[in-house]
């Protein structure tokens, strides 16, 4: 064999046997882990179980960060609510507990339509336990993902949604984009000709979860927004998720607690809308999804 | 095991979700056991060729599907065409290389350009022509210009038309560089076809490093950076300035392994198949002017530019206010060919512009001060970077956003919280611009220092970095960026 070809053959066997080696991987059932990491597969949709390491050993490997984290988190799940200053609802934990078997014709039943930019995203599984347990529907919900109050204002997009699914109630949740914002003048325009695309249709403007000090969009919103419509969520102190910026699931169902608290006691127009017994149930309405990096709407 | 079937049944299907990258596992697979047979063909064999040929056209295949006919067909024709062009003399002769040049550019007009021109023409003209969803094929910028430096080239009588078909296709189709490039110049590449490189364990060593380097500077360096570009750019309004200007040094350096990771694979797996094919960067962002930078990134797109745009127009010959002219046409050209958009277009002249401007102002200098070229470094590297947001922006509009964000509202401070929240970005900046900016020598140390490692300890690198690769990668793999282009 001549050299040139004896070399052509090492490379394929040193590009192959890796390769092979993952392949073999990816198609075997064993999952191998290094202490709690999992050794990923090729394909990314593959079950990774790692078996748990013992007790003794785990307790060593978790980081100091990790505990501390677990201790703020623990922390949050006792004392859930540092109520904002601007709103004087009692924590939802405090209230009672609506039982399941609970008469509906006590409430009005509200069709709601959930709409806004990606936070919407983690509040509708939580909202969606409330409307079930509270006997309303949760018709759909609109996320636009990286959206403004400008997309929201400036298109057509809330004239559609109210036209096809006729909801009696909205929840509005906007600005988690607009942290940095100064060009408030625009953003009030674009609030009002969102308020007015409203009309009479009952609603709860959520103001943004704040990651950190907003240079004025909260304002805006709550100046745009009918008396006892408006709810700031700029002081809630919630877990945050890996991007540091939206709630993790934690997060987002206490900051579900917290505007349905608002809504049975705050809200100009108040409904029944207690915490419910159970969660998790079948999600009702339909989801619509929209990312405004790629359409804007107007 | 069912999904193993499925899987291998598959592999023979193109999948407009799925197309075939060089960082693809399935690839490299399919790489190795298309080795084993290649190793077995006399290196000037004729159907060595035939067997390259046929992987290369279902490379092409897996990564762009039905445009595979498109791309055979543009073979056969430029094929015939430049036999035409040689046996023609005279206006006949330059009437056809026109004919030949327009009929070449068509296929790329239309994929790419169609839509941009009707939806200018109907904002213009209050027009109301439809646009069409067209999917562009992959690598068809790069070998549109391949096969016209071909067909120029036998015009300019530079090189005799290639008599076998067999080795006209080999060079058009040759999968390493088929669908980003590097742009192979025929009379580069033809010669070797007679001549080809004898493959010995200093290649081989050379080969994997190169392989291995181009896998981790993709997937683990530029499409980890490249996540986080995409959130600061999906939603400039929601980030400070700051983030903004990482942002920017992130899609920098995103840009640069992204394309220099490609390249590195293409030359390294070039190698193993036993030709070598030219540089494509050489450490641009340690240029000291943008002038050399041009000369440093995409090598072969820039000489191309100069050999079939700049020197044709006139070049230097005609008058130092012409040069700058064409300096700048040449420029927006380059622009143009990057995308159908006017923040290319606006790129491209932005990048005209800082070119004459050097000519104008800076005088070359036999050696400069150290201060001063390190000063020029970080002013190249800046501007450079500054003009890459108009590359990645979604839209002029957005581009403006971030460059409005990074000079009003960026507040340094703002740093130490950032380095709390994203310490994996701050590290993998560092990371990369370390090797960078790090001296020649240095690196030429490291490489050296790898490729005196024994031989055996290659299959255990390959694993330990494809594995790497797995668990830090998302679960989406994002194309190479020049594959759009």
């Amino acid at each position: 064999m001549n050299s040139s070809r004896r070399a052509i053959l090492q490379a394929a066997a040193i590009i192959g046997f890796p390769v092979f080696i993952l392949f073999g991987y990816n198609y075997s059932t064993l999952t191998l882990g290094v202490v709690d990491h999992p050794i990923k597969k090729i394909d990314p949709n593959a079950p990774l179980t790692v078996q748990a390491p013992p007790k003794n050993s785990s307790q060593h490997t978790a980081s100091v960060s990790t505990i501390e984290k677990k201790e703020i988190i623990a922390d949050l799940l006792n004392n859930p609510y540092k109520t904002p200053s601007d709103t004087s609802q009692k924590p939802a934990n405090t209230r009672p507990r609506m039982p399941l078997s609970a008469e509906k014709d006590q409430h009005i039943s509200q069709r709601i339509l959930l709409l806004g930019d990606s936070e919407t995203g983690g509040l509708i599984y939580p909202l969606n336990d409330y409307c079930v347990a509270n006997g309303h529907k949760l018709e759909a919900v609109y996320t636009w993902f990286s959206a403004s109050i400008l997309n929201f204002g400036y298109s057509n997009r809330v004239d559609e949604l109210l036209e096809t699914y006729k909801p009696t109630f909205v929840i509005f949740v906007v600005g988690l984009n607009e942290m940095y914002v100064t060009d408030l003048e625009r953003r009030a325009e674009a609030a009002a000709l969102f308020r007015k695309k409203l009309g009479d249709t009952p609603y709860l403007w959520v103001g943004p979860a704040n990651f950190t000090t907003d240079q004025g969009i909260n304002k805006v919103f709550e100046q745009s927004a009918d008396p006892g419509c408006f709810v700031f969520s700029k002081d809630l102190d919630i877990p945050r998720g890996g991007d540091h910026r939206h709630p993790n699931t934690e997060g987002y169902k206490m900051w579900m607690d917290y505007i349905a608290s608002y809504i049975q006691s705050n809200h100009a127009y108040p409904f029944n809308f207690l915490p419910p017994e159970r969660t998790n149930f079948k999600l009702q309405g339909r989801v619509i999804l929209a990312n405004a990096a790629k359409d804007k709407g107007y | 095991m069912n999904q193993l079937l499925q899987d291998f049944h598959y592999f023979f299907y193109y999948s407009l979700k799925q197309p075939w990258f060089f960082t693809e596992y399935g690839f490299l697979l399919a790489l190795a056991l298309f080795l084993v047979g290649y190793a077995f063909f006399t290196p000037k064999s004729q159907w060595k060729l035939g067997y390259l040929i046929a992987f290369s056209l279902f490379f092409y295949y897996k990564s762009s599907g039905p445009f595979l006919l498109l791309f055979v067909g543009v073979i056969m024709c430029d094929y015939l065409l430049a036999r035409w062009i040689h046996s023609l003399e005279g206006p006949k002769r330059k009437a056809l290389l026109f004919f030949s040049i327009a009929y070449g550019l068509s296929f790329l007009l239309y994929f790419k350009y169609s839509n941009f021109v009707i939806t200018n023409v109907n904002a213009l003209f209050d027009t109301r022509f439809t646009t069409k969803t067209l999917f562009l094929p992959i690598g068809i910028s790069f070998y549109t210009f391949q096969s016209l430096s071909y067909l120029i080239d036998v015009y300019r009588k530079e090189i005799e038309p290639s008599k076998n078909l067999l080795e006209y296709g080999f060079y058009m189709t040759f999968f390493p560089h088929l669908v980003a490039g590097p742009i192979v110049r025929a009379k580069d590449f033809l010669p070797q076809i007679k001549n080809p490189l004898i493959f010995d364990q200093a290649l081989l060593k050379e080969s994997l490093l190169r392989i291995t380097t181009g896998l981790v500077k993709k997937l683990l360096i530029a499409d980890f950076l490249g996540k986080y570009v995409d959130l600061i750019h999906d939603a400039p309004s929601g980030f400070s300035g700051l983030e903004h200007a990482l942002a920017m040094y992130a899609y920098s350096f995103q840009i640069y392994f992204d394309f220099s990771g490609y390249s590195d694979i293409a030359i390294g797996i070039a190698l193993i198949l036993g030709y070598r094919m030219k540089e494509n960067f050489f450490n641009p962002y340690t240029a000291e002017n943008i002038t050399v930078f041009w000369r440093k990134w995409h090598i072969s797109l820039s000489l191309w530019l100069r050999d079939y745009i700049y020197i044709p127009l006139g070049g230097n010959r005609k008058g130092t206010v012409n040069m700058y002219l064409f300096l700048f046409l040449t420029m927006l050209i380059g622009g143009i060919w990057h995308g159908a958009d006017w923040k290319f277009i606006f790129w491209g002249c932005a990048h005209g512009v800082l070119l004459i401007l050097h000519k104008l102002f800076v005088k070359p200098r036999e050696k400069a001060a150290k201060w001063s070229t390190v000063l020029g470094i970080i002013l190249t590297f800046h501007a450079v970077g500054f003009l890459w947001i108009f590359f990645r922006a979604t839209s002029f509009e957005t581009a403006f956003e971030s460059i409005q964000f990074i000079f009003t509202k960026t507040n340094p401070l703002d740093l130490v919280g950032f380095c709390y929240t994203r310490p994996e970005v701050i590290s993998l900046l560092v990371i990369a611009s370390g090797i960078v900016f790090a001296p020649w020598k240095m690196k030429q140390n490291v490489i050296n220092r790898v490729l005196s490692l024994p031989l055996y300890l290659w299959p255990v690198i390959l694993l330990v970095a494809l594995q790497l690769i797995l668990q830090f990668r998302d679960n989406s793999i994002e194309p190479f960026i020049y594959f759009q282009f």
